[in-house]
């Protein structure tokens, strides 16, 4: 869990940078981007609806608190829907100096549980998002070799075309990122296979708000290349940088319910 | 130079660049030789099989099996680093969607907390090789057969292609893999490579190899028996270049309008080199008569005189055997329709090349007077062509019961043969039993849970139906009842990873104990809390878990599906769906193989290996699963098949039913035209009568050599058809030509030219055909013996049982009356020849 976490920060929040991209070289553009994921803690509440190919749609639902002090990031994540899962619980430690920490409260089973796991791959909850992709999007100038390739106009939004190739590959051969030249807001992204040429999956956000001082993409869609299939993400509430107690983070608020 | 001279110069360059032209579009050309062609797109199957990719991914892995002599074991760290090596690599290679194996693969235990998912081989342990094995002995229902032998001496590495991926983009995942074991060939272990995409391209890479070899080795045949028996260079050149023009220029059209070169495309140019090779050796065969006696007529003359004589025989010839192939548009199988398109196309080309092409070369040949050669005569009663037109003309006349009685017999053996042949597409039998594909594929098969493949995929009405307690109990039962069968080796479902994330969540839980349920009335909503509170300085993890041995008292009682709600503490069956479904929310990301969706799913998939995949087993093992699901499954649910074996197995039906169709529809066209060319129904019966011999032959041998009816074979009746026709009407037309409309029939004068020319024909064919059999893959090898005994069945029919019915019934449509008993007081005593 810790990882959704990570990617739904990492894909719908990022600041307003005071610096002017225009004269910015495509390394620093994408590290000002990944530094701007960065908050001290959110609250937030997504719907998720998966699209399959013949159209029918599956919807999640689900509410996340989380905090970040001194190389500790915790989450809270329970499950609103659908109506099997609901209550379903996640609490996730993670401490950049010591093993992660994942706990599940399951209401049917009425126990919390800890959690190993190591999450290799597959995609996040069934949906197009893959864990692989939130890393594609955050590669700083260690991980990957950026080059500015153009620049192009979306919905209105003046846009760097950076094309990112990671130094190990992964899961994908090559980014593409649309980023909002003004905001420093990734617009747009296409992920391709390790060829480098087969386009497989396509990303684009939308609905940008300035939200408690950080631009924030409300919507996001992944579409799968042959357009078989797409998740459509939404924010329906959030709220960042706000004081959070540290009992919501906790083994006994877990199991109850309540502080 | 006179001006026809010039007319047929620039004719035949025109038709040579015509020629080199089409040659040049030959790099352009799509081969796709492998049996996904031939099903149609909108048959059930493959809809079934492409949604089944689209929910699961692809069912038609490349499976790597690493392995050691049996009694040892590859669980040792030499073995494992190769293992892991191999993992590795294909992980990182295009076109690969997932790669499993013991050293990747997850493991779930119960920790002492909970749930703990961890690498099933892991390195960083202190005795990673003594985990491993006593990881596999913890779960073998899902790592045996699957990803170890149950006596460990073959592990596999599973490659599974990215849904969907293009033919080529396999070939070079293939290649790739190729490249890479052979870094493991001096290695201690045995590198076997097995799996559906293996065979199809295994089966591409010796089509295009072994007919690169064979085809010249064919065309010296042909051209050896054509010089024996026209003993003249022209007699060869001249039938070949046409033959060649008349391939090229198919080739051409194969090119130009973007035809997939399919299995059954293939053979329209040995179709081509059939039936074209007839109209050719006809033509040269009465030139060569005619000028080897003294007419008096300069070469124009003979030249046109021999055309006037064959034109109407090769076009009535050509007409039905291009009827018997557009016969073939009635299959359901789009390339067999396009078989018969081309066929019918060249059979076009090849008339004109022989009635056109051939007088052409032969005018400008012998434009300034044909002068004789003086040849060494080979005592007739010694050339072994007349020893057996003589054979052919006697039995015909002097020996008809013993001919009758021979056709009897063949009839017999005919309806014998009919209920014996096997129908069967099991790509595996294409290739020889000591190939390295076979040998792969049958140590799989015995060691491992086999390479075939069944996908199951059943449906629910509503989400997570398929999570309820009842049905996942009945796919529990249907994979043990279904595991006795000998020709299954496992069976791979999402029970096994249901029942130990049940057991590692439960393992210290008391059966029926009540649980308290204390945030069942809580309604979640941050957004509802006052989030300017104070924080505290509360300690996240606040409780110390008692430190409990995870073999509880009641641990073995919950390795499980849950089906008592009680037992859970619960109270309905609904809760239990729940409950399963908040277990999948730990795990669902690795279970996409399984279930359609990580927390509801509509859909879930078995996959059946299977260890024999002859059409019979895989029949029958189809016919259970129905049979079953039809029992337990309520109306509102649904079940399908699908997998590269269901696929195989729907194309043997559909090829069965092509092959009838086809079958009847030509001879019923080809009856119907010839009755009405010779304005008699009983001619049509006439010229079926070496069809039928040819098919008898066909059929005959394919029950004696075991030979099943298949994708190829099923299109040599066509040929047969084809082949059958044209001698029978070539003999017809020239019994009619020689009664000079009298009522006799020069027997001996026909057998002197046509019976030659379909003798030669025939030996021709029949030889060069004989050459496939050194093709090192049987079906090629079968489709040489077949055409080979089809031609000569044709042949013998036409030179004995048509004669034979002729001179008996004496048919009005030849306007003979006594003819025959006055020709056998003619029949020369040793010669039939010049």
């Amino acid at each position: 869990m810790k990882r959704i976490i990570r990617m739904i920060m990492v894909m719908m929040i990022v600041t307003l940078p005071v610096l002017s991209a225009s004269s910015q070289s495509a390394a620093e553009i994408m590290e000002l981007v990944a530094s701007s994921q960065k908050h001290a803690s959110s609250a937030m509440e997504l719907r998720m609806n998966l699209i399959d190919s013949r159209g029918e749609v599956r919807q999640r639902t689900l509410q996340t608190l989380s905090s970040s002090e001194n190389d500790v990031t915790k989450t809270i994540t329970v499950f609103l829907s659908p109506a099997s899962v609901k209550n379903t619980r996640f609490l996730t430690i993670e401490n950049d100096s010591a093993a992660d920490e994942q706990y599940i409260y399951l209401p049917s089973l009425a126990k919390v549980k800890r959690i190993a796991a190591t999450e290799r791959s597959g995609s996040f909850m069934g949906s197009d998002f893959s864990y692989a992709d939130m890393a594609s999007t955050t590669y700083d100038t260690s991980e990957a070799t950026h080059s500015i390739i153009g620049t192009d106009t979306i919905e209105g939004i003046d846009c760097t075309i950076i094309e990112s190739i990671p130094n190990i590959s992964g899961d994908y051969g090559k980014t593409i990122s649309w980023v909002d030249t003004e905001r420093s807001v990734v617009v747009k992204v296409e992920f391709y296979a390790k060829d480098r040429s087969s386009l497989v999956k396509t990303l684009v956000c939308s609905r940008f708000e300035l939200i408690d001082g950080k631009t924030v993409a409300r919507s996001m869609v992944m579409t799968v290349a042959d357009q078989s299939h797409s998740t459509a993400v939404e924010i329906m509430q959030i709220k960042l940088n706000i004081p959070i107690r540290n009992e919501y983070f906790t083994v006994s608020f877990l199991e109850t319910g309540r502080l | 130079m006179r001006k026809h001279t010039v007319i047929d110069i620039i004719v035949l360059l025109c038709i040579l660049a015509a020629a080199a032209l089409s040659i040049s579009l030959v790099g352009s050309i799509h081969i796709d030789s492998s049996t996904d062609a031939f099903m149609p797109q909108q048959s059930s199957v493959v809809k079934i099989n492409n949604e089944i990719e689209q929910r699961f991914g692809s069912t038609d892995a490349i499976v790597i099996g690493v392995s050691v002599d049996e009694g040892s074991t590859v669980l040792q760290p030499q073995y494992i680093k190769i293992i892991e090596a191999l993992t590795d690599d294909f992980t990182s290679s295009d076109s690969v969607g997932r790669v499993v194996s013991i050293t990747n693969a997850d493991h779930i235990i119960p920790g002492p907390d909970g749930m703990e998912v961890v690498p099933l081989f892991d390195n960083r342990e202190e005795e990673p090789i003594e985990s491993l094995i006593e990881k596999l002995g913890q779960w073998p229902q899902v790592y045996d057969g699957n990803l170890v032998s149950s006596d460990r001496s073959m592990a596999a590495v599973i490659v599974q292609p990215v849904a969907g991926s293009p033919a080529d983009d396999i070939e070079a995942l293939l290649n790739h893999i190729r490249s890479t074991l052979k870094a493991y060939e001096n290695q201690p272990v045995r590198i076997s490579i097995v799996g559906l995409p293996v065979v199809k391209n295994e089966i591409n890479r010796s089509l295009v190899s072994d007919l690169s070899v064979l085809v010249p080795i064919v065309a010296l045949i042909i051209i050896t028996v054509l010089f024996l028996s026209f003993r003249r260079l022209n007699g060869v050149i001249f039938p070949l270049v046409s033959l060649a023009i008349a391939a090229s220029l198919i080739i051409g059209i194969i090119a130009l309008f973007r035809i997939t070169f399919t299995m059954a495309t293939m053979l329209v140019p040995v179709l081509l080199l059939i039936v074209g090779s007839a109209y050719a050796i006809h033509l040269m065969s009465h030139f060569y008569e005619e000028i080897d006696r003294p007419t008096g007529l300069t070469s124009h003359e003979t030249i046109k005189l021999v055309v006037r004589t064959n034109v109407l025989p090769i076009i009535m010839a050509g007409t039905t055997t291009i009827a018997g192939f557009v016969a073939q548009l009635s299959s359901p199988l789009a390339p067999f329709r396009m078989f018969g398109i081309l066929s019918a196309a060249g059979v076009v080309l090849t008339q004109c090349t022989a009635l056109i092409l051939l007088p052409i070369m032969l005018r400008l040949t012998y434009k300034n007077g044909i002068k004789t050669v003086v040849r060494k005569p080979i005592a007739p009663a010694f050339h072994p062509l007349e020893r057996f037109l003589l054979f052919c003309q006697r039995l015909m006349l002097r020996h008809r019961r013993l001919l009758i009685i021979i056709v009897a017999v063949v009839a017999v053996l005919l309806i014998a043969a009919v209920f014996n042949i096997d129908v069967g597409t099991n790509m595996l039998d294409f290739f020889h039993k000591d190939s390295t594909l076979v040998q792969d594929t049958t140590l799989f098969n015995e060691r491992m849970g086999g390479a075939g493949v069944l996908a199951v995929m059943i449906e629910g009405p509503e989400h997570a139906d398929v999570l309820e307690p009842s049905f996942l109990n009945l796919v529990d039962e249907f994979s043990t009842k279904l595991q006795q069968h000998e020709a299954v080796g496992s069976i791979q479902t999402v029970v096994p990873y249901i029942k130990r994330i049940n057991f590692t969540m439960n393992w210290d839980s008391v059966p029926y104990e009540k649980r308290e349920t204390v945030s069942d009335d809580v309604s979640f909503d941050f957004f509802s809390l006052d989030f300017s509170a104070e924080s505290t300085d509360t300690e996240a993890l606040n409780e110390t878990r008692a430190a409990v041995s995870y073999d509880g008292m009641y641990a073995s009682d919950f390795l499980e599906i849950p089906t008592d709600p009680a037992k859970y503490g619960l109270e309905t069956d609904e809760d239990l769906k729940a409950l399963i479904s908040q277990f999948l929310v730990m795990y669902a990301g690795n279970l996409s193989m399984f279930i359609d969706d990580a927390l509801e799913p509509t859909s879930t998939l078995l996959t059946i290996q299977l260890r024999d995949t002859s059409d019979d087993q895989v029949r029958h093992i189809v016919r259970q699963t129905e049979i079953y699901w039809e029992e337990h499954l309520p109306d509102s649910w649904q079940m399908s098949i699908g997998g590269g074996d269901a696929v195989s197995l729907a194309l043997v039906d559909l090829v069965t039913r092509s092959q009838i169709l086809s079958l009847i529809s030509a001879l019923a066209i080809v009856w119907i035209i010839t009755s009405l060319m010779y304005r008699s129904p009983i001619a049509g019966f006439f010229t079926l009568v070496p069809v039928f011999a040819a098919l008898s032959g066909v059929f005959i041998a394919m029950a004696a050599f075991n030979i099943h009816l298949d994708i190829i074979t099923s299109l040599l009746a066509a040929i047969a058809i084809g082949t059958g026709v044209d001698y029978a009407i070539h003999f017809i037309s020239a019994c009619k030509r020689m009664t000079n409309g009298e009522a006799t029939c020069d027997f001996t004068g026909i057998y002197r030219t046509t019976g030659k020319a379909i003798s030669i024909n025939a030996l021709s064919v029949t030889l060069g055909f004989l050459g496939l059999v050194f093709s090192r893959f049987i079906p090629i090898q079968q489709m040489g013996i077949l055409f080979a005994v089809s031609t000569i069945c044709a042949a013998v029919a036409s030179l004995t049982i048509l004669p034979m019915l002729i001179s008996i019934v004496k048919p009005a449509f030849l306007g003979m009356r006594t003819i025959a008993e006055k020709s056998d007081k003619n029949i020369p005593k040793r010669s039939v020849m010049r």
